[in-house]
């Protein structure tokens, strides 16, 4: 049985870049991705701006190495060339792999004229039947890749896939598998566009989280994958990191709102470090949830101010490069800690920050090299899902 | 690590919520499905929140709630499955979308929609503030639930567990299925189905949740001592699998009444016809989650008190079940309980 679990490869697409270099590329060069959709299909992209990859679906094809007549939704094109990076940068086949677990919420969804026609029993040849759940894309990524013996999906909203990354550790820990592939995948989709459209939770600027000016979300896709091996199957592999500390709670305080005590999110990484066996001090930047909504972003930075309290290590969200990538974000933001523990250096939102009262300590503005040891991810979501992740450098 | 299944609950085509044993033959059944038989709902919801809970939140929350009222239990983690999760609501938010051509639409049936509706709502109705996880996995949704939460008890993680899993048949889930060519054209019972085999199945629809734990709790206490999930060409694995388990007293069988599943459950249960078997399909009808009641069957039939069922007799009482699933993605499962 493996008590530490390592990452060893990691995949990664997002609005701002194909893959993890790419994506570290603009984070460091403070270059967003959000802007003017072009691909999804809704109406709602002349109002709003999002974090969309910048490829057709053709394009993603290619990319994955696909045939232009293969009938995958986004989501899947997505997930197939993120998952198909870490495994390539592990140096693993799809053989050596016990099981997938990853975070969704669209899954083929994303094709919504499609699925809203085949959902009136209407057969318009898309052939999609059995892949709009939520499901169909852990089984599609094991077909692409390969064979993979087990098939898991998460669905806790926004935190899905940081759940997914915390069962792939605990199924190591457990002794049941020796390697899995965790991530998670989301494109957009009038679904959801629609969706917080209806809850007015989306910005029609670049989000600003944290700051006193911020006025909602900007929804984004993507996916990312890591491959997690328990120490005993690692032998002399290289390891990026350590997944050392993982807490999940429920705020139970209301479906789509955080609690003004802000429960959830102080439990989550109280967890997270108790598991860790480390205190608050120990951890140099937090991967905030900030998802630039009023509510979000004052009851993350309360919980953040309880937990380390005099001592707030820098904090950042990442989601006014890549947008929202709701499935995909606890994944995706585990993958930018993963690289801030690599190149030593803290990413700062790179936006303009006016004072809020309710948040004391502003997060990072401008990226800056520091010494980090230990770095927390953090993703909650609706039904008040909360999840806490602390990653550690090197193997040491 | 032992596991085990103690208080549970089940909404099903059956009167199971009420406890009711033995099975009758249901009088659900509608053209071309199986609905579930749902209790009166009262001591569970008020009235203002039952209208505006879909069906797979009422039998979801009454089903675990049920659990959580019988088991008197402080419960530290929180988890279910569902393949469709709230279809119904989420073509509800669909249809306005297009309706309203994207303009200003109620976020309600967006919110509810979501998967983790049944778990995250049990959570709030209970001021639960511990582990809460919704599973997905198509028909493997209750059987990695379970997984999780014995995988949550080797950690130490939790150590009382509300899990469970739950599927609805709405018009949308209903048509997809036809798409598929899953249903079952001629009206038939599941029980008429399995008797006169054709193509597709009677689709059904349930919830059952239970609380498990390292040690039995209480009289119905049956222990998990066996899961595992196979996914495409691994199928062909069940047949060894079960040559490897200790032989079990019966077997849950998956036949539905579809002329090739059933063929491909002949061939893989062959070598063991000397052991009883019974069609769990039959009352519940199909469903990615029909594991889930399945299961709460299982554990009523390893009750010491019960020396027979559906035309089967046992001298002394059942000391363990094989629950052999199969379903229409290409997923299959085995879970053995003991008592």
């Amino acid at each position: 049985m493996s008590h530490r679990v390592f990452i060893t490869g990691v995949g990664l697409i997002s609005a701002i870049g194909d893959t993890p270099e790419e994506n570290w590329q603009s984070l460091v060069e403070g270059k967003s991705g959000i802007g003017t959709a072009k691909y999804v299909d809704s109406k709602l992209t002349d109002r709003f701006v999002f974090g969309e990859v910048a490829h057709s679906n053709e394009e993603l094809k290619q990319i994955a190495g696909l045939p232009s007549d293969a009938n995958f939704a986004r989501t899947s094109l997505l997930a197939f060339i993120a998952a198909g990076e870490a495994l390539l940068q592990a140096g693993i086949s799809s053989s050596e792999i016990d099981g997938i677990i990853m975070g969704c919420t669209v899954s083929s969804m994303c094709e919504t004229q499609k699925l809203y026609e085949n959902a009136q029993g209407i057969d318009n040849g898309s052939m999609l039947y059995d892949r709009y759940d939520i499901g169909s894309v852990a089984m599609e990524v094991s077909e692409y890749l390969g064979h993979i013996p087990y098939h898991n999906t998460i669905n806790t909203a926004c935190s899905s896939s940081a759940n997914a990354i915390m069962q792939g550790v605990m199924m190591i820990r457990s002794g049941r598998a020796k390697r899995v592939l965790v991530g998670g995948a989301d494109a957009l989709s009038k679904y959801t566009i629609n969706g917080f459209n209806s809850m007015m939770l989306l910005s029609e600027q670049r989000c600003s989280p944290f700051s006193g000016n911020r006025d909602g979300i900007n929804l984004g896709e993507g996916a990312g994958f890591l491959v997690l091996e328990g120490e005993e199957s690692l032998t002399s592999k290289p390891v990026l990191a350590e997944v050392e500390g993982f807490g999940n709670t429920n705020d139970s305080y209301h479906a789509t709102s955080t609690s003004p005590e802000a429960t959830g999110p102080t439990s989550a990484m109280q967890k997270a470090l108790s598991t860790a066996g480390i205190s608050p001090e120990e951890i140099q930047y937090i991967n905030a949830h900030g998802t630039g909504t009023e509510n979000n972003d004052k009851t993350e930075f309360q919980a953040i101010h309880k937990v380390f309290d005099k001592q707030v290590p820098l904090y950042a969200s990442t989601k006014a490069y890549t947008g929202h990538t709701l499935g995909a974000a606890g994944s995706i933001e585990t993958i930018f800690s993963l690289l801030m523990l690599r190149h030593q250096t803290a990413i700062g939102g790179n936006y303009t920050l006016t004072h809020d009262d309710k948040i004391s300590i502003l997060p990072l503005e401008a990226s800056k090299k520091v010494p980090l040891r230990r770095v927390m991810s953090n993703a909650f979501g609706f039904g008040g899902n909360c999840t806490s992740l602390i990653l550690k450098a090197g193997r040491e | 690590m032992k596991y085990y299944l103690n208080h549970s609950s089940c909404i099903s085509p059956q009167s199971s919520f009420e406890g009711k044993f033995p099975y009758e033959p249901s009088t659900n059944q509608t053209t071309h499905h199986i609905l579930a038989s749902e209790p009166d709902y009262k001591p569970f919801f008020p009235m203002n929140l039952l209208r505006r809970m879909g069906k797979i939140s009422r039998m979801g929350l009454a089903t675990g709630l049920k659990v959580i009222e019988d088991s008197k239990t402080d419960f530290d983690a929180i988890i279910s499955g569902s393949a469709y999760g709230s279809n119904e609501e989420s073509f509800k938010f669909l249809d306005q979308i297009y309706k309203y051509d994207e303009g200003p639409m109620t976020p309600t049936n967006f919110t509810q929609s979501t998967t983790n509706v049944v778990s995250s709502q049990l959570g709030l109705m209970t001021k639960n503030y511990c582990y809460n996880s919704t599973n997905s996995q198509k028909a493997h949704s209750f059987e990695n639930s379970l997984l999780e939460a014995m995988i949550l008890l080797d950690n130490r993680q939790a150590s009382h567990i509300l899990v469970g899993a739950v599927d609805e048949i709405s018009e949308y889930t209903f048509n997809l299925f036809g798409l598929l060519n899953w249903v079952r054209k001629d009206q038939v019972t599941p029980q008429e189905a399995l008797g006169n085999p054709g193509t597709g199945f009677v689709p059904g629809e349930g919830s059952a949740f239970f609380h498990l734990s390292t040690q039995p709790e209480s009289e119905c206490s049956v222990e998990v001592a066996y899961l595992k999930t196979f996914v495409g060409i691994d199928q062909e694995n069940v047949l060894k699998e079960i040559k490897q388990l200790e032989e079990p007293d019966l077997i849950l069988t998956p036949r539905n009444g579809d002329l090739e599943n059933d063929k491909a459950v002949n061939h893989l249960i062959a070598p063991f016809e000397d052991i009883p078997q019974i069609d769990f399909k039959q009352f519940f009808g199909d469903s990615p989650t029909v594991a889930a009641p399945a299961t709460w069957l299982a554990q009523q039939l390893l009750n010491p008190a019960m020396t027979g069922f559906q035309g089967i007799q046992w001298e002394r009482p059942l000391t363990s079940i094989l629950i052999f699933n199969k379903f229409a993605t290409g997923q299959s499962s085995l879970l053995l309980l003991k008592k």
